[in-house]
């Protein structure tokens, strides 16, 4: 394996640095031991009832609509911890 | 030497997920009402649930799950209330996950228990990624932390649903912010139910016994109209 892409969240409560940081010791003796890691951040996008539309909050400790101000209850986007694909040698 | 692409596309919670999924068909089958508890360390979770369990106890058939690094400490506290408590000692690992809840119900029969109390190790960051099967999840936030610890550890504060403030026979004293404490939470988990309590003077904890019995009163009304007759 050459690499791995992840699919991260910003609100994921994953922290990219320390993800990778770890990263190459986790993979020492594993078909992994030498890859890349590439991590993808995806935002945070919540759903605004008020609005009918997705928006992106004003930060992680705000989910609020910057449109309307309402406050929003749906995440769409931003949770994830997803092996999105690897890079395999051939 | 060139490269292919493999797509993968898992989610790493993947397992987790499934097995907390299975788990809270148990539960719901059984008819335990199940309440995860998470929270910093030292914020009161067990003196918190030492006085839920005691409440409880008079009218339902109750059991926790403890878990912690190490020690049998708080285990033995909370049996003062309930002779059915498990300790789970993690370790190292500073979060309970749903193959450990699985492990520590070997022995216990569910349809015997009304309330079963789940309370991670007390931690405000990993816990919020690992579901445990609960129908519930309590955060504890106690007086004396400090009003802007939502803000500090939002995805915890997001994955759960009631927020509960313990600790409140100290909020004069520790100079507690209640009204900040309060729109921090609605901040980062609009819409939670927030509730003020004190474990040591016993205020506020009756409003929490009643939720938990309309709680369970509604899933156990639910459950029924989902079983086939």
């Amino acid at each position: 394996v050459e690499a791995v892409h992840l699919r991260l969240g910003v609100f994921s409560g994953v922290d990219r640095d320390a993800l990778l940081f770890a990263y190459e010791l986790a993979c020492e003796g594993s078909p992994l031991a030498g890859s890349r890691l590439v991590i993808e951040t995806i935002p945070l996008v919540i759903y605004c009832e008020c609005c009918g539309k997705t928006r992106n909050p004003p930060s992680v400790y705000e989910l609020s609509c910057p449109e309307c101000g309402k406050p929003g209850q749906k995440i769409v986007t931003g949770r994830e911890i997803e092996v999105a694909s690897l890079e395999v040698a051939v | 030497m060139s490269t292919r692409m493999v797509e993968v596309r898992a989610n790493v919670m993947k397992q987790n997920d499934l097995l907390a999924r299975s788990l809270r068909d148990r539960f719901r089958i059984q008819g335990t009402f199940v309440v995860g508890l998470v929270s910093s360390p030292g914020s009161g979770k067990t003196a918190f649930l030492e006085k839920l369990l005691a409440g409880l106890a008079r009218n339902y058939r109750v059991a926790a799950l403890v878990g912690d690094l190490a020690t049998e400490n708080d285990a033995a506290r909370l049996r003062r209330a309930t002779p059915n408590v498990k300790q789970i000692t993690t370790g190292t690992v500073c979060h309970l996950d749903a193959q450990m809840v699985e492990r520590a119900l070997e022995e216990w029969q569910l349809d015997q228990i009304d309330f079963l109390f789940i309370e991670n190790v007390g931690n405000l960051v990993c816990p919020s990624n690992y579901d445990l099967g609960e129908e519930l999840r309590f955060v504890l936030l106690s007086a004396t932390e400090g009003e802007d610890k939502p803000l500090k550890y939002p995805t915890i504060f997001n994955s759960s649903d009631v927020a509960i403030i313990t600790k409140m026979d100290l909020a004069e004293a520790a100079e507690f912010d209640l009204a900040a404490a309060r729109r921090n939470i609605e901040s980062v988990r609009p819409g939670m139910r927030v509730f003020e309590v004190s474990a040591k003077t016993g205020g506020g904890t009756q409003a929490v016994f009643d939720l938990l019995r309309v709680q369970l009163a509604h899933a156990r009304h639910f459950n029924a109209t989902l079983q086939p007759s």
